[in-house]
């Protein structure tokens, strides 16, 4: 209950920090000028990024143009992480032919609903003159009003009579009006202008062109494509003024949609594509389902925007909240008392209890772990990877796993002592200081995340070390991980990153400095991070390619305390 | 427990506590308020015996359908035992127009029934007594023999068992031991148990033990078992909320006598277990579950209305003929003697129980209803 309350405080410095931050312009840096004037550090900016959407964001595109109601039947291409994310990934991608057809096929199914008798009315809202056959004018009018909200931008007087000739010459193929507007949606639906957010720069040369703004930071902010009223304040021209983008961050800022682009951000950093493939070996867990697995990760992303957002905690605080969320399958897996039969209610685990921190929680210890025992390795390179951005070395290839994975050994009762045993080999030793003191912390819930005393009947030892702090438990090293400057740098580039679709050029090296910085001195408030790139000239920057830092992943040997190198 | 939720009073047993329990091991994870511990019941029957040649010396009973072909002349029986026919000896056996056998047994041929002639059976001692007659019998039963219980101890009470004990539908691994797992597993009506008010899970003179029929759907692991440390919300019907005191001696959980009622959905019969004068004994596992004895004086009536909804047709499948069932458990009753006829009108039962360790979630409206009374 002390953590809650100290959160509670430090919401409330965080809000007064941003509610000033609105007043004054909502950019406030943490150089600010003597004449009240916001000073940025100049960046240069990268290139400007041609992105594929996410499966997750396709479909949203779609709620939000066509509705809630039309399905989207299909399955997408699989994304691809890069450097750390998808969203980083999705710049580097293209669509395979194979994933073309797939596309394909959605997208003429849902241009198929679109004209549907069922939806014709709200979608096409226009009637033609004859539905036998083509009607410019109508075509016109619904090519141009679902075409601006598919490409994130008006279309060209070019582009759009393209559309509505496509209309016309379908139209009279297929002998219906209704047809050939069905013919030409489903066009618009696989284009390159839908499929990937393609960004270009001003004619300046230096930042984005308006639209462009728009998608980058609907994308961002609500990972979803930019709304009729953003597209037309790009149109306007607001969002070149500070007043005018001030005016739209806070509209998105304060939507309740902010939430989607909050669990979008951290299911790509906290690697949750995973889940669609986690499995377990039923009979050692017995309570694990698809249901649990979809819960866990769900569980995870309430419990982060519930403290972010809801409660305007200190992102530090993800480490240690005691506050989650719980459902009955989750229930019977943390062995906890559900009342609510069907749906989510929250939940507060006791101060005694072993778990505080998404850390402690199924959606990780359970998502890294193998599918009958748990992993002290896994866990430590995910705390290691994900949320401090150090990469830890693949294996050799000729390392013999058999110690580690036999769970049975009538020697090496828990996973201590086989890593210890494991670690003898001088090849293995290297990687294993890094990982396994952090995930042997969390030895204590199983493959699941079942809480455990003990293993084979040997108590579980869950004390150790990271950056020469010392902790016994699980709870303790979530209180040494709010402590960790790699903490917060790490999830600070991920967000940058995430934003812009890209790894950090030379010149944003100073920029990241002080967007550290404010972060900090802004009590760590994640929507005032948000807020903060959302508002900056550095986000907008376009420029040469340049020399793109490829990875913001740090070796963590170079990092290790001398006490870490020496275990 | 710290609960964001509206206030609830919540029991469920660990893993962590049942080792503090069994193995001394300290525990850190406690869980609810550490003084109440839930179950969930995966089996709550008759408490089944070996039908052993030594307590079935003439066999199991014969099913309606062929004690009516027995009774018929060689050609009719011939002709009806058929397959092809199979359509309309159902039409005809325990029916006669409107009536059925079981709903009106008395007017039916009573072909008796074999009862259970073994010395040792399930139960519990309900009437402090050894075997009884009439002018011995306890204040509020009526006179009686007793079994030896299987560990040996005297004066068990279960003419529930005498009386069925040789029948397919009420032997060991007979209908009702593969019925009521099955229904308590798939989510037909369910069974919990809660132990509160513990001080010391080895020895506790003072404790309150509730029986709840529950709602809601059951969840079962991939195996198809109930899953351990599931909740389960009690029922809102406060007539399926039995409560009485307990002390727990060793490790066994003994209670008071209490009126047990609890909601039965098995296949086709809908109804209750109304079991008089009820008591536990159990036992807590290693595993964190609970496994014991529900003594008591099944209410005949009630135990009639199941017969009834099972109907003809469970009598031909399993084994037995209503009226022979019918005036043997009449015949057999030993409790609750009716006052003007002094006919006892409950029989000394014995249900089965065993329970996984499950939470316990009382709802609000329950929880105000009980403190206004």
């Amino acid at each position: 209950m002390i953590a809650f309350q100290n959160i509670k405080r430090i919401s409330v410095a965080a809000i007064a920090a941003i509610t000033a931050c609105t007043v004054v312009g909502c950019a406030v840096p943490s150089d600010t000028a003597k004449d009240g004037a916001v000073v940025e550090v100049a960046t240069d900016g990268g290139p400007p990024t041609v992105r594929r959407l996410t499966a997750e964001q396709y479909r949203q595109s779609i709620a939000d143009i066509f509705g809630e109601d039309i399905t989207v039947a299909g399955r997408f291409e699989p994304d691809v992480r890069a450097e750390g994310l998808i969203a980083v990934g999705t710049a580097q991608v293209t669509v395979t032919p194979s994933g073309f057809e797939q596309y394909n096929s959605i997208g003429r199914n849902i241009a198929a609903q679109t004209v549907s008798e069922e939806h014709r009315d709200r979608l096409v809202q226009c009637v033609p003159a004859s539905i036998g056959e083509a009607d410019d004018v109508c075509a016109r009018e619904v090519l141009g009003r679902i075409g601006q909200l598919l490409y994130r931008r008006s279309l060209t007087d070019r582009e759009l009579d393209t559309q509505v000739a496509v209309a016309r010459a379908a139209t009279a193929e297929l002998d219906g009006f209704y047809e050939g507007l069905e013919f030409a949606l489903a066009g618009l639906l696989v284009a390159p202008e839908f499929l990937f957010r393609v960004e270009t720069a001003a004619p300046n040369g230096r930042e984005l062109e308006a639209y462009s703004k728009a998608t980058r930071l609907s994308f961002f902010l609500w990972n979803a494509p930019p709304d009729a009223e953003l597209l037309d304040a790009a149109a306007r021209g607001d969002l070149d003024t500070s007043d005018g983008l001030t005016a739209q961050v806070e509209r998105l800022m304060t939507s309740p949609r902010v939430t989607d682009g909050v669990r979008a951000f951290f299911a790509d950093m906290l690697g949750f594509e995973e889940f669609d493939e986690l499995a377990k070996d039923s009979t050692i867990y017995p309570a694990f389902s698809l249901k649990v697995a979809n819960d866990a990760r769900e569980q995870a992303l309430r419990t982060i925007t519930h403290h972010l957002i809801d409660l305007q905690g200190d992102y530090r605080g993800l480490f240690t909240t005691r506050q989650t969320f719980m459902t009955r399958a989750l229930g019977a897996v943390y062995r906890v008392p559900v009342a609510t039969e069907n749906g989510w209610e929250p939940y507060e685990f006791a101060p005694d209890d072993p778990r505080a921190g998404i850390v402690t929680q199924i959606g990780f210890v359970g998502l890294h772990s193998h599918p009958g025992r748990s992993s002290a390795t896994l866990r430590g390179m995910a705390v290691r990877e994900l949320l401090m951005c150090q990469k830890v070395p693949l294996p050799p290839n000729d390392v013999d796993f058999s110690v580690v994975q036999n769970t049975d050994n009538p020697v090496y009762k828990t996973a201590r002592e086989r890593l210890t045993a494991h670690r003898s080999e001088p090849m293995c030793a290297g990687c294993h200081k890094i990982t396994d003191p952090i995930g042997l912390a969390l030895e204590k819930f199983d493959g699941l995340g079942q809480f455990r005393e003990t293993e084979n009947g040997v108590a579980i030892d869950t004390s150790g070390e990271l950056e020469g702090k010392s902790f016994r438990n699980a709870v303790e090293l979530g209180e040494v991980l709010s402590g960790v400057s790699a903490t917060v740098s790490c999830v600070v580039d991920n967000v940058y990153r995430y934003a812009v679709g890209r790894m950090l050029a030379p010149s944003e090296t100073a920029w990241r400095t002080q967007l550290i910085a404010d972060f900090a001195e802004n009590g760590y408030n994640f929507t005032y991070m948000l807020r903060r790139i959302a508002l900056s000239p550095a986000f907008y920057r376009v420029g040469e390619a340049g020399e793109i830092q490829h990875t913001n992943m740090r070796h963590p040997a170079t990092e290790l305390t001398p006490q870490e190198n020496r275990s | 427990m710290k609960v964001l939720r509206r206030e609830l009073h919540v029991g469920g047993f660990t893993a962590g506590s049942m080792a503090l329990l069994l193995i001394s091991t300290p525990v850190a994870y406690a869980q609810a308020d550490g003084r109440t511990f839930g179950f969930l019941a995966w089996d709550f029957n008759y408490a089944s015996a070996e039908a052993t040649p030594e307590a079935c010396p003439d066999g199991l009973n014969t099913g309606a359908r062929e004690l009516y072909l027995e009774d018929l002349p060689d050609a009719e029986r011939e002709r009806l035992a058929a397959p092809e026919n199979g359509r309309e000896l159902g039409q005809l056996v325990g029916r006669r127009g409107n009536l059925n056998a079981c709903s009106n047994p008395t007017e039916f041929k009573n072909y008796g029934l074999k009862t259970y002639q073994s010395k040792v059976h399930h139960g519990l001692n309900l009437d402090g007594m050894g075997t009884t007659t009439a002018k011995t019998a306890a204040p509020n039963t009526c006179g009686h023999p007793n079994f030896t219980g299987f560990d040996g101890e005297p004066g068990i009470d279960n003419q529930m068992g005498r009386a069925v004990g040789c029948t397919r539908a009420y032997m060991a691994g007979g209908d009702f031991d593969n019925t009521t797992p099955a229904t308590l597993k798939d989510g037909s009506y369910s069974v919990l148990i809660e132990l509160s008010d513990v001080d010391d899970k080895l020895n506790d003179d003072d404790i309150t033990v509730g029986f709840y029929s529950g709602t809601g759907s059951v969840m079962l692991d991939p195996a198809g078992e109930i899953l351990r440390y599931q909740s389960l919300t009690v029922h809102p019907d406060q007539r399926f909320h039995n409560v009485t005191k307990g002390k727990i001696v060793n490790g066994v959980v003994t209670t008071e006598p209490f009126d047990l009622h609890l909601e039965v959905h098995q296949q086709v019969i809908h109804s209750e277990h109304w079991i008089r004068d009820a008591r536990f004994k159990g036992e807590l596992l290693a595993d964190g579950g609970l496994k014991g004895i529900v003594g008591g004086y099944y209410d005949l009536e009630q135990r009639w209305e199941h017969v009834v909804h099972a109907s003809v047709i469970t009598s031909i499948l399993t084994g037995y003929n209503c009226p022979g069932l019918y005036q043997t458990l009449n015949d057999f009753a030993d409790g609750f003697p009716d006052p003007e006829t002094g006919k006892c009108t409950a029989i000394s039962s014995a249900m089965r129980v065993g329970a996984i360790p499950a939470f316990v979630i009382h709802t609000p409206a329950e929880t105000e209803t009980a403190q206004a009374e």
